[in-house]
C-alpha cells in the first residue's frame, strides 16, 4: 500500500503519467501544488483506478481559481487529512 | 508517529517550501513528533537569511525561523549542497575566506547522513520536491 | 534493517539533481540496505560515452560503476521506458536490470523508504 504525492501538473509534466503506470490496487494519490491541475485530467478517469483512492488538497485548488470538481472520485483535503493518509499509508513515493 | 520531512526545492522557485511548512504545521496538530526538516539541494536555499521579500508578500525564512524557534523542531541543512550554492554559516565562511555569510544559528549546518538517519528513525520520511 | 529504495528521475547534466541523489545514494549505503531505481530520464544517467570535457561539466556516471563496491548490487529500470528512449541496455555504463511495469509496483512496494530525485 503505497501513498502517492503529485505535485506537477499533468499538462505540463509525465509524473501523474508514471506514477499510474506503477500504482496498484489499495495505494492512495494525493494532488498537491500544481498537481491540482490534475483533476479534471483525463488520465484519472481510467478504469484501472478504480482501486485507488484520489484526493486534492484544498488550500492548493483555492488558490488557483479551480471549483472543487464535485465528483465522488475525487475528496478534497487539509493538510491535516493528508497528515492522516501517511499516518495510515506504510510508504510514501513522491512523483 | 514520529514525522521528518525532506525539501528538495528552494523559496518561491517552487512551493516545495511553502507545502512542508504547512505540512510541518499540520504533523504538529496531529499530536505527532516532527524529528527534523532537511534541507537538501536546492532546499538548501530556504536557509538563506538575506531574503527581503515584499512586505506583503510572504516571507518564507522568517516562517520557518518562527517555526523552528515555536516548536523546537531542528531544521538541517546539507553542507555538500550548501557550499555548493553559497549557503554558508559563519563558520564555514571564515573557512572559505568569504566576506559574508548566510546561513544563521537557526539552521544547522550537518552532512548528508542526517537524511538517512530521518529515514531510519521516522516513521514517515515525506520529501517535498522541486 | 530498512530498505531503502532512491529513485532516479533526472538526467545528468542539465541539472546536479541527479548527482545529488546519487550522493545521497552512497551515503545510504553506508547506513542501510540500497536499491536503485532509474525511471524516465533518470536512465540517462548512467548511458555510456559521456564526454564531458567540452561542456565542462562532471561526468558522475563512473561513479555508478563504484556502488557494488558499496553494496548496492541492484539498479533496475522499467524496461518501457529504456524501450520508449530507444535505449540498448548494452550502452549503459553499469548492469541494469530492465523490469516489467508489474515488478516496479513489486520494487516501490517492499522497500520501507523512497527517497525520489
Amino acid at each position: 500500500m503505497l501513498l502517492h504525492t503529485i505535485n506537477k501538473s499533468p499538462y505540463d509534466h509525465r509524473a501523474l503519467r508514471s506514477c499510474i503506470q506503477f500504482c496498484s490496487a489499495g495505494d492512495a494519490i494525493v494532488l498537491l501544488e500544481d498537481g491540482v491541475y490534475g483533476v479534471t485530467h483525463q488520465d484519472l478517469q481510467q478504469s484501472a483506478l478504480e482501486d485507488i483512492k484520489l484526493f486534492a488538497v484544498q488550500a492548493d485548488l483555492l488558490a488557483r481559481g479551480l471549483p472543487d470538481p464535485q465528483t465522488e472520485r475525487i475528496q478534497i483535503i487539509t493538510y491535516d487529512t493528508f497528515v492522516a493518509l501517511c499516518v495510515d499509508y506504510p510508504r510514501i513515493k513522491s512523483w | 508517529m514520529i514525522f521528518s520531512i525532506a525539501v528538495f526545492g528552494g523559496p518561491y522557485s517552487s512551493q516545495a517550501s511553502l507545502s512542508a511548512l504547512r505540512f510541518a504545521d499540520a504533523v504538529l496538530r496531529g499530536d505527532h513528533t516532527l524529528l527534523r526538516v532537511f534541507f537538501y539541494a536546492d532546499g538548501v536555499y530556504n536557509g538563506n537569511s538575506l531574503l527581503v521579500p515584499p512586505q506583503d508578500e510572504l516571507h518564507l525564512y522568517r516562517q520557518w525561523q518562527q517555526f523552528s524557534r515555536q516548536h523546537q523542531v531542528e531544521l538541517v541543512v546539507c553542507i555538500a549542497s550548501a557550499l555548493r550554492r553559497g549557503m554558508l554559516d559563519k563558520n564555514e565562511a571564515a573557512r572559505y575566506e568569504k566576506k559574508n555569510h548566510t546561513l544563521t544559528p537557526d539552521f544547522t549546518v550537518s552532512g548528508l547522513g542526517q537524511l538517512i538517519d530521518a529515514g531510519l528513525q521516522s516513521d514517515r520520511l515525506v520529501t517535498f520536491r522541486a | 534493517m530498512k530498505k531503502f529504495l532512491f529513485v532516479q528521475e533526472q538526467p545528468p547534466h542539465g541539472g546536479i539533481l541527479g548527482q545529488e541523489g546519487l550522493d545521497a545514494i552512497l551515503m545510504g549505503s553506508a547506513f542501510a540496505q540500497c536499491t536503485v531505481l532509474l525511471l524516465e530520464d533518470g536512465i540517462y544517467q548512467v548511458l555510456g560515452n559521456q564526454q564531458t570535457d567540452e561542456l565542462g561539466s562532471k561526468d558522475y556516471s563512473v561513479t555508478y560503476q563504484a556502488l557494488r563496491d558499496y553494496g548496492v548490487e541492484q539498479i533496475f529500470c522499467p524496461a518501457s521506458h529504456l524501450q520508449r528512449r530507444g535505449i540498448d541496455i548494452e550502452n549503459l555504463v553499469v548492469p541494469v536490470q530492465a523490469i516489467s511495469d508489474a515488478e516496479v509496483t513489486a520494487l516501490l512496494n517492499s522497500h520501507d523508504v523512497i527517497l525520489s530525485f
